[in-house]
C-alpha cells in the first residue's frame, strides 16, 4: 500500500530535545497514512544514532539510514528521497516541528485538488522554548514573487513522480537546494496549492538560516542566485540574477533582452500645467523630455493622444523634445481616458504598448527593458511598478482587493517602506495594477478588445487586467521599475458609485477573494486571530485553500 | 553670494554693462535653483515623515479595530461602562 505522504528528514547533529519534537510533531499528527524516512548523515553526537533507532523501533512507519560519511544536506536527502514511497514528498527539516494537523488538512486540499503537484501552506517560527512567533503569510501562487524571493519555503509538499522526473535535489544548488527543486517541479506542475494555514514551526537557531540569516549559511544565498539564473535560462526569462546588497533573502532580476522590439508609449494629455517640484511645468512635456532625457531603451515611439484644447505651444514643444519618435493623435470626443488610449494603441505600431500617464516622470533608466523582460514572457499580460508621489511616499504598488473593490496598497507610506514581508521590494503578482504606467503586448490589447470604454475614468485598467486574467496571463508589479506620479493632477482622484457598482457587477466572482492577499492579512498587516494559528484546528476557523492553475 | 544691488537699482541708474546684468541673472537664477534644490530635499523629508505617519496611522486604525473586535465578543466588557457607573452612583449614595 503507497503510503499519502513520505516526509524526508535530513538528520545532522541536532540537539536531542529539538529531535525528539520534531518526531512528536510527526507521531502526533492526525492523519495517519504517512511514513518518515530520516537519513543521518554522520553526526558524531551519539544521542542522534539513539533517538533515531528508538523511534524506529516505536513506529513501524518511521525508516531510518545512517550515512558513513558526511555528504551534506542533498546527500542525504536524496537520500531520503530513495527510500520515499508515498504519492507526495513533504520536506521536514530535522530541527522545525510541524502542526498538528499539518498533514490532514494538506490531505484533504489534495483530495479535493487531484490535480495539484506541489502545495505549500503558511508558516512561523518558533525558538529553543517553542515560543510562537514571526507568522507569515503568503499569496497563492506567484511566480514572479518566487523568481525573487523563496517564499513558499514551508511547508512544502510535492508530487514525488515529478520530483523523481526533474532528478530530486541538485548538489550544485547545496543550500538553495528545496528553492531550485520547487521552481524545477512548479516549472512542470499543472497546478499549484496554497493552504492559508500556519502548518510548520520553524525553529530559530543560531545555526539556522531562521536565525542566524546570511551570517548561518553564506553559501546558501549564493546557491540561490545560481538555481534563480538556471530557472530563467530554462523558462526563456531574458535576465540576470543579482542579489539584494541589503536583504539576503531579496533577488533582483536584471534585463538581458536579446533583441529591443518596438514599444509605442502612448500618453493622453490635454496639456495641463501644474507645478512640480516648485516649478511650474506643463505635465506632457515633463513627462516626455524624462522618457527621451532617461530612457536607455532605444527602440519607441511616444503617441501623444492631445485633447484638441492642449496649447499648439505645448503640441511644438513635444515636437522638439521628441523629435522623429513622436506621433501626435488627435482627439476631439468627450474625454474617456479608455477611448484616448484606444486611439492611441490604434495609431501606434509597437510589439509592445505602455499605457501611460501624462503626469509621471521616469526614475529609472531602464524602465523599458525592464517592463519588455516581463512583457515577453507569454504567460504575461500586463507589468507595472513602484510609483512615487512627488515627496518620494508610495502611490503605487499594486492593486489589492478588499470586499469587491480595488485599492492601493501602502498608498502614503515612505518610499522605502519594505512592506510585510519585503513585498513592496519583492516582484509579485497581483490581480491589477495601475494604468498610470502599464506595458501590455498589442496583441493581446487588440484581442481582448482593448480598455473599456465603459469606464471611461476610472476602473478601465483594473478592468483589463482582470480581462487578462480571465484570458489566463498573470499581472506583475516590479519593484525595480520607479516612477514618480504627480497623482491625479490632471483629473479628480473621486471615484464614482455607479463605477464602483459596475465594476462589481462585471468582476465581483473574481475579485471578492484577492487571491494574491492572504486571509490572514488586512491591509497589508497580520490580523489578530492570525498570530493564534499554531493553535489545534478544533479552536480555529477553518480556512479553504486555494488552487492555482498553472 | 553676488553683489546686493537689484536689477530695479540697476535700471535706476547703476549703470552696469549688460555683461554684468547677464551676470548678475545667472547668478540670481543659481540661488533660485539652489533654494529650489532645497525646497525639493526638505519636501523630500517631509515625505518621509507623512509616510512614518501614515504607518503609525495604520498601525492605530488596526489596534482600534482590534479592540472594539474584543470589546463586541467579550460581553462583560459591554457591560463595563454601565458597571463602574452604577458602582460610582452606589459610592455616592
Amino acid at each position: 500500500m503507497v503510503p499519502r505522504f513520505s516526509i524526508v528528514t535530513p538528520v545532522y547533529e541536532t540537539p536531542a530535545e529539538v529531535l525528539r519534537e520534531t518526531l512528536r510533531s510527526v507521531a502526533g499528527q492526525g492523519f495517519g497514512d504517512w511514513e518518515l524516512l530520516l537519513v543521518d548523515d554522520a553526526s558524531a553526537a551519539p544521542h542522534v544514532r539513539k533517538i533515531l533507532e528508538t523511534a524506529r523501533q516505536a513506529d513501524p512507519r518511521i525508516q531510518v539510514s545512517f550515512r558513513e560519511r558526511n555528504g551534506g544536506i542533498v546527500a542525504a536527502s536524496n537520500d531520503a528521497l530513495a527510500l520515499a514511497s508515498g504519492e507526495f514528498v513533504l520536506l521536514l527539516d530535522h530541527d522545525d516541528k510541524l502542526h498538528p494537523d499539518a498533514l490532514a488538512l494538506m490531505h484533504e486540499a489534495l483530495a479535493e485538488t487531484p490535480e495539484a503537484d506541489y502545495a505549500y501552506s503558511d508558516e512561523d517560527n518558533i525558538d529553543v522554548r517553542g515560543r510562537h512567533s514571526g507568522g507569515f503569510f503568503k499569496p497563492d501562487w506567484s511566480p514572479e514573487r518566487m523568481r525573487t524571493q523563496m517564499y513558499s519555503c514551508h511547508l512544502s509538499v510535492l508530487r514525488r513522480s515529478l520530483v523523481e522526473q526533474v532528478g530530486g535535489f541538485d548538489p550544485e544548488f547545496e543550500g538553495s537546494q528545496d528553492w531550485d527543486l520547487v521552481l524545477k517541479v512548479s516549472e512542470q506542475a499543472r497546478a499549484v496549492l496554497h493552504l492559508p494555514r500556519v502548518l510548520y514551526h520553524w525553529r530559530t537557531l543560531e545555526t539556522s538560516a531562521a536565525g542566524g540569516g546570511e551570517a548561518a549559511k553564506p553559501w546558501a544565498f549564493e546557491a540561490g542566485t545560481r538555481a534563480l539564473q538556471a530557472h530563467c535560462e530554462r523558462t526563456g526569462v531574458q535576465a540576470r540574477v543579482e542579489r539584494d546588497e541589503v536583504d539576503a533573502g531579496v533577488y533582483h532580476l536584471r534585463p538581458a533582452l536579446r533583441e529591443q522590439p518596438l514599444v509605442s508609449i502612448v500618453i493622453p494629455t490635454r496639456g495641463q500645467s501644474r507645478e512640480v517640484r516648485f516649478e511650474q511645468v506643463v505635465l506632457v512635456e515633463h513627462c516626455v523630455r524624462s522618457i527621451v532625457a532617461k530612457s536607455s531603451y532605444e527602440n519607441y515611439e511616444i503617441v501623444v493622444v492631445a485633447d484638441s484644447e492642449t496649447p499648439p505651444a505645448t503640441l511644438a514643444a513635444l515636437r522638439e523634445i521628441a523629435g522623429e519618435r513622436l506621433r501626435l493623435v488627435d482627439y476631439d470626443r468627450p474625454f474617456s481616458f479608455s477611448a484616448k488610449i484606444n486611439a492611441g494603441a490604434a495609431a501606434s505600431r509597437g510589439e509592445h504598448l505602455l499605457l501611460l500617464n501624462d503626469d509621471i516622470e521616469v526614475a529609472t533608466p531602464e524602465w523599458l527593458e525592464r517592463m519588455v523582460m516581463y512583457s515577453s514572457i507569454p504567460e504575461i499580460g500586463a507589468v507595472g511598478g513602484r510609483l512615487l508621489l512627488e515627496d518620494g511616499r508610495l502611490q503605487h504598488v499594486v492593486v489589492r482587493f478588499e470586499a469587491g473593490l480595488p485599492g492601493h496598497v501602502y498608498h502614503g507610506f515612505p518610499g522605502d517602506f519594505p512592506g510585510y514581508a519585503n513585498d513592496v521590494r519583492v516582484a509579485q503578482n497581483g490581480l491589477a495594477v495601475t494604468g498610470a504606467c502599464l506595458m501590455t503586448r498589442r496583441e493581446l490589447f487588440e484581442r481582448l478588445g482593448g480598455l473599456s470604454e465603459a469606464f471611461p475614468v476610472n476602473y478601465n485598467d483594473v478592468d483589463y487586467c482582470l480581462k487578462l486574467r480571465v484570458d489566463g496571463r498573470r499581472v506583475v508589479y516590479d519593484p525595480d521599475l520607479v516612477m514618480y506620479h504627480f497623482e491625479s493632477s490632471s483629473r479628480s482622484s473621486d471615484v464614482a458609485d455607479w463605477e464602483k457598482d459596475l465594476l462589481k457587477r462585471e468582476w465581483l466572482p473574481l475579485t471578492a477573494v484577492d487571491p494574491y492577499a492572504n486571509p490572514n492579512l488586512r491591509h497589508g498587516m497580520p490580523r489578530l486571530s492570525a498570530r493564534l494559528q499554531w493553535m489545534p484546528r478544533r479552536l480555529r476557523p477553518r480556512l479553504r485553500a486555494r488552487k492555482v492553475n498553472v | 553670494m553676488p553683489d546686493q544691488t537689484t536689477p530695479a537699482e540697476t535700471a535706476a541708474g547703476g549703470g552696469d554693462s549688460p555683461a554684468a546684468v547677464r551676470e548678475e541673472l545667472a547668478a540670481a537664477n543659481a540661488e533660485i535653483g539652489r533654494l529650489r534644490g532645497l525646497l525639493v530635499e526638505m519636501n523630500t523629508e517631509l515625505g518621509s515623515t507623512r509616510g512614518e505617519l501614515a504607518v503609525l496611522r495604520a498601525r492605530s486604525r488596526r489596534l482600534s479595530g482590534i479592540l472594539l473586535g474584543l470589546w463586541l465578543r467579550i460581553p462583560v466588557l459591554k457591560r463595563l461602562p454601565d458597571l463602574v457607573v452604577r458602582r460610582v452612583r452606589a459610592r455616592r449614595g
